[in-house]
């Protein structure tokens, strides 16, 4: 029983232990995070009817870049200002901070995978497209959608 | 009766050589010219080139596949490629830029007229009334020893209630806006557990073929009735066991180690809702293709399936293998379905293993 209670112990630290949450970047200062979210990536894939879609958002030497894709195929690529990347940064991480993302969906045809690079660490997580629970994060990506048409047009916070 | 000379008959077997002569080498060189021409049309559009039933009976998969243009059939054609989403991403684009003071909900409301016309959105009312009349048909005329009358009773009610959705007005989608540019056609449960399928506007616009909407709507609709949808209402159709363990059988469904029915690397539902979804297609090749000639009903054929050729490839560790190969889908599950084989004169009909559920198709 003990060693159960260490293995779960060390499971939970591990997958905690390279997770920088904006919350705990900002804990260590208010520029901690802003230089944190400049060399960082974002990216969400999900399977919906035959198709997989990807959108991918990234921030390299100042430039800050989203991309469309269709299976492997590149649809649409736009740059974005570094304000709005630092909005969908935001609200990737809050995505991910939901509790209950992974779907009590018993039967998903649409599963999603997401994901927030920021330096060297990552999170991630998964769930069912079209369920509750991911409704934030649809939300999201039409937002990012639409971004890519209209660059003039900020992503909502 | 003069006779000729020695001289005279040499003179006219010679003028007689000469003339059958010239006919043989005009006749050689007018096929030497048309075969010329007709290599010289093929080299400069191989995409022109239709495959001979022959090839579609052996080898569909590579005859379907393999082709670098579309098929065409008298109803259109079907483009699996990112050509409608990028058409419908530059009508959205034309519209942002001509307007841009409207809001969000104003462009999108111009990109749904533009993209779900009253014709294109007729062609799929009418590919929904068949796919749905022949669904129907199938349930009702099994035999007790497939369905009983409570499990009939299941399925045909499971699929009255799948409304499938189509804009006008945008708010129809108004959870889902992204789908105005994006080729998915999906069944699913809504957060309320509403049944609904939905078209996404790019589809429309790169799948013109009646032939390849029979078979979409038919593949989305038979997810509504399939083994796992069942499973998950808690409910039993018996025949179902039998027609998965001919799936596995068959090797159409893969069977891996860690298959867990349903849940993980299962790819029952996807076979069963092709297998159906072949069904209608049967119907629909039946009834409109009488009057076709070979080339119209190779095309119609080819059409049906022409999306099934690409595979979605996984996307870091995403399980997304769930829908068996494309060559599983096409030359075993569609081409392999008899009717459709027959059809287009296959000499051979029924392949080695048997077609799975041949005593519910009748």
């Amino acid at each position: 029983m003990k060693s159960l209670f260490f293995l779960l112990a060390v499971l939970v630290l591990s997958n905690c232990a390279h997770v920088p949450t904006k919350e705990s970047l900002l804990q260590s200062g208010p520029t901690s995070w802003s230089t944190a979210v400049r060399d960082s990536g974002v990216e969400v894939g999900y399977l919906r009817g035959q198709n997989v879609h990807r959108c991918v958002a990234s921030a390299q030497g100042g430039t800050f870049t989203l991309q469309s894709y269709l299976d492997q195929e590149l649809l649409k690529k736009a740059s974005i200002k570094e304000q709005d990347y630092r909005v969908l940064v935001g609200r990737v991480d809050d995505v991910l901070s939901q509790k209950n993302l992974e779907s009590s969906m018993p039967l998903c045809r649409a599963p999603f995978k997401l994901m927030l690079r920021i330096g060297k660490d990552s999170r991630s997580a998964r769930g069912c497209w079209s369920a509750p629970e991911s409704r934030e994060l649809r939300d999201l990506v039409q937002d990012l959608e639409l971004a890519l048409v209209d660059t003039e047009k900020r992503i909502p916070n | 009766m003069k006779i000729m000379t020695r001289r005279e008959r040499w003179v006219w077997r010679a003028t007689l050589a000469g003339v059958a002569g010239i006919l043989v080498l005009l006749v050689w060189q007018n096929v030497t010219t048309r075969r010329i021409a007709s290599i010289a049309q093929a080299i400069s559009s191989s995409d022109s080139i239709i495959p001979n039933e022959s090839s579609f009976c052996e080898a569909p998969h590579r005859a379907i596949c393999r082709r670098g243009g579309p098929f065409t059939d008298p109803t259109g054609t079907v483009r699996r490629d990112v050509s409608g989403e990028v058409k419908a991403l530059r009508m959205y684009e034309e519209i942002v830029r001509g307007n841009p003071d409207w809001d969000r909900e104003q462009w999108d409301e111009a990109l749904v007229r533009k993209i779900y016309t009253a014709e294109r959105v007729k062609r799929v009312r009418m590919a929904e009334s068949f796919v749905r009349k022949t669904i129907k048909r199938w349930i009702q005329k099994q035999p007790v020893r497939i369905f009983s009358k409570a499990e009939k009773r299941l399925l045909l009610t499971r699929l009255d209630t799948v409304v499938v959705e189509l804009p006008i007005p945008a708010s129809v989608y108004g959870d889902a806006r992204e789908l105005f540019t994006k080729s998915d056609v999906f069944y699913e449960r809504d957060a309320d557990g509403h049944l609904r399928l939905r078209i996404g506007g790019a589809y429309l616009l790169a799948a013109k073929s009646y032939f390849n909407l029979v078979f979409t709507l038919a593949h989305e609709l038979a997810h509504s009735i399939d083994p796992c949808e069942v499973l998950y209402l808690g409910e039993e159709v018996r025949y179902y066991k039998r027609l998965v363990a001919c799936f596995i059988h068959s090797g159409w469904v893969e069977s891996r180690k860690d298959r867990v029915e349903c849940r993980t690397r299962d790819q029952s539902a996807e076979v069963f809702a092709d297998w159906l979804a072949v069904q209608v297609t049967h119907a629909v090749l039946q009834t409109l293709t009488k009057n076709y000639d070979q080339t119209a009903l190779l095309g119609a054929v080819a059409n049906s399936v022409r999306d099934l050729c690409q595979q979605e490839e996984s996307w870091e560790e995403l399980d997304l293998d769930w829908h068996p190969s494309p060559e599983v889908r096409i030359r075993s599950i569609f081409l392999g379905h008899p009717g459709i084989r027959r059809l287009i004169q296959c000499k051979k009909v029924y392949p080695a293993k048997g077609y799975c559920g041949m005593d519910s198709i009748g």
